[in-house]
């Protein structure tokens, strides 16, 4: 059944844009990402121009996010502190986003930016997982140091981060908001695939509060991102979040519970092979001559 | 005497000259609201030549054309900068239709001059190049005409116009979904001799209804609340679908 989306301009199959969500939203509650990385290119495959399909896709986040976020704050594996350090910078990096944004829908290139920015992010992600996948794979323990002091240590701006049970400077996590800030406006994602890692790695949270506090932040950016879209751009497409939506919840109850029943590490490979997919066929777009070299925009769009 | 009887064999012969002949029409719908299910509107679009009665039937010709409101676009050429294609500047067009079907019993370079064409009007690549004569211009013109046509905003194959009786005419157009708001003008030619005689024209009102027209009003118009709304909806969407998974699992 065809539904036509307002903002959008265009005629979709509603089953389609749901199942879209649910395959999406399988995929996350599977691996536990939030899949705007891989839903948005797949909005550019059907048709839906890239500014709504960045600025929809924020939207989805915002309600993807809810119930997992809910289920981390009740659990009490929520660093609110961190969070809303997290927070800020990313409200000030999305501002800057969505600035950068509507520059380039002026000039006519944001297709070629957003495009370029997943090419380049999902490649790097894609043979990152790849290779961590692989090396699962074969059982090499990865001791972690969990009190190790590195350059990050020597950072100014200390306070105490009671739930993650740390004393570290505040600019890390701001730093990181930001970058996530700008890359949930100009790409229309969550964000918590360079998150999560980050507050790992280079900030060093414990495990049980990352996802919590990275989904808490999350929300409200591309809350924010959203509003800043829809008034900056004109770009958000309720339908289109809501019906994406419907899948999606759907899909991630499917999908958490096939998630239990594969093993871990050939999920791992699995995704890392998607997003490596994803990140081929764009870049092959990219490069490869179009068949119509004139392109035309609405004074809308 | 005889300068008498060649003018009068001059004025039998020259019937065409003197014809009072008009063509009438009119349409199935004139008001089209487009709404959450709407994926294309049937028109039905007929009508008849009224004849001069004293004078034999000239072979006459109908064009029917349908003409959605002016919309401004941006055209660029896409360029290749370090082996990626990349979208070029915007190149300056004036504005042209967002809509354009035309049906014709025959087709328009065998029935009407270059002249009669730009004297009424007529055809798309009249309409979308009013004036300059630069070939740089046709190309975009064209590029732009080529690429409405494939997207469905240009209809420009249709099965050609039957003249029933050399009088009546009908046909069906099938609007596409993503039509613009507004006014389509809907023009019915008559043609004789490579010249119009006559033209009817009345007026198809598009609107957006309902969900559709109220989101894309609102978006527009109130965006903060809008961008609000958006969120609020997504929230409870969120919500609402996770505690009824909670709930079927007990």
């Amino acid at each position: 059944m065809q539904i036509y989306l307002p903002i959008a301009e265009m005629s979709v199959n509603m089953f389609l844009l749901v199942g879209l969500g649910g395959l999406v939203g399988i995929l996350s509650g599977m691996f536990g990402v939030g899949g705007g990385f891989l839903m948005t290119p797949l909005l550019f495959f059907i048709g839906i121009p890239p500014a709504v399909a960045v600025a929809t896709e924020a939207n989805q986040i915002v309600g993807s996010s809810l119930s997992g976020a809910l289920a981390h704050f009740k659990r009490r594996a929520v660093d609110i502190k961190m969070g809303i350090i997290l927070l800020i910078g990313g409200l000030i990096g999305a501002a800057y986003g969505v600035y950068i944004f509507k520059l380039l829908k002026q000039i006519g290139q944001v297709e070629l930016l957003v495009t370029l920015c997943y090419v380049v992010f999902l490649g790097i992600i894609g043979i990152l997982m790849f290779i961590e996948s692989l090396s699962a794979n074969r059982q090499r323990s990865t001791p972690r140091k969990i009190k190790k002091h590195t350059w990050v240590h020597r950072l100014p701006l200390k306070t105490r981060f009671r739930a993650s049970n740390l004393y570290i400077s505040a600019i890390p996590p701001f730093v990181i908001g930001l970058v996530v800030g700008i890359l949930a406006a100009v790409m229309g994602v969550g964000g918590g695939f360079i998150m999560v890692p980050a507050m790992i790695y280079i900030i060093g949270m414990p495990t049980k509060v990352v996802i919590g506090t990275s989904l808490f932040q999350i929300i409200f950016v591309t809350g924010f991102t959203t509003i800043m879209h829809a008034t900056q751009n004109y770009t958000v497409d309720a339908l289109l979040a809501f019906l994406l939506l419907t899948g999606g919840v759907v899909g991630a109850q499917i999908g958490v519970r096939l998630g239990v029943k594969l093993k871990a590490e050939e999920l791992r490979i699995l995704l890392s092979l998607i997003v490596l997919g994803v990140a081929f066929k764009l870049a092959f777009d990219l490069f490869a001559t179009p068949t119509e070299l004139y392109t035309i925009t609405s004074g809308l769009n | 005497m005889q300068y008498i009887f060649v003018i009068l064999l001059y004025f039998l012969f020259s019937s065409s000259a003197h014809t009072q002949d008009s063509v009438v029409g009119d349409l199935s719908e004139d008001k089209i609201s487009i709404n959450a299910t709407f994926h294309g509107s049937k028109i039905f679009i007929f009508g008849a030549i009224k004849r001069d009665r004293y004078v034999k039937p000239v072979p006459s010709d109908i064009i029917i054309e349908i003409i959605g409101p002016k919309q401004q676009i941006e055209l660029r050429k896409k360029k290749k900068i370090f082996g990626i294609w990349v979208n070029g500047q915007s190149i300056e067009v004036s504005p042209i239709p967002s809509f354009y079907t035309i049906f014709q019993t025959r087709p328009l370079k065998e029935i009407l001059s270059e002249r009669e064409k730009k004297r009424l009007n007529v055809g798309i690549e009249t309409i979308a190049r009013p004036d300059s004569n630069s070939s740089v211009q046709l190309k975009n013109i064209q590029a732009i005409i080529r690429i409405k046509n494939r997207n469905g905003s240009y209809i420009l194959q249709q099965q050609p116009l039957i003249l029933n009786h050399d009088t009546l005419f009908s046909t069906e157009i099938t609007l596409p979904a993503n039509l613009l708001e507004g006014d389509y003008q809907t023009r019915i030619h008559l043609v004789q001799d490579k010249i119009i005689k006559n033209s009817s024209e009345s007026k198809i009102q598009v609107r957006k209804i309902g969900l559709e027209r109220w989101l894309y009003h609102f978006a527009h118009q109130k965006p903060f609340f809008y961008g609000l709304f958006s969120i609020f909806l997504a929230l409870l969407s969120g919500w609402v679908a996770s505690e009824l998974f909670r709930l079927a699992r007990r």
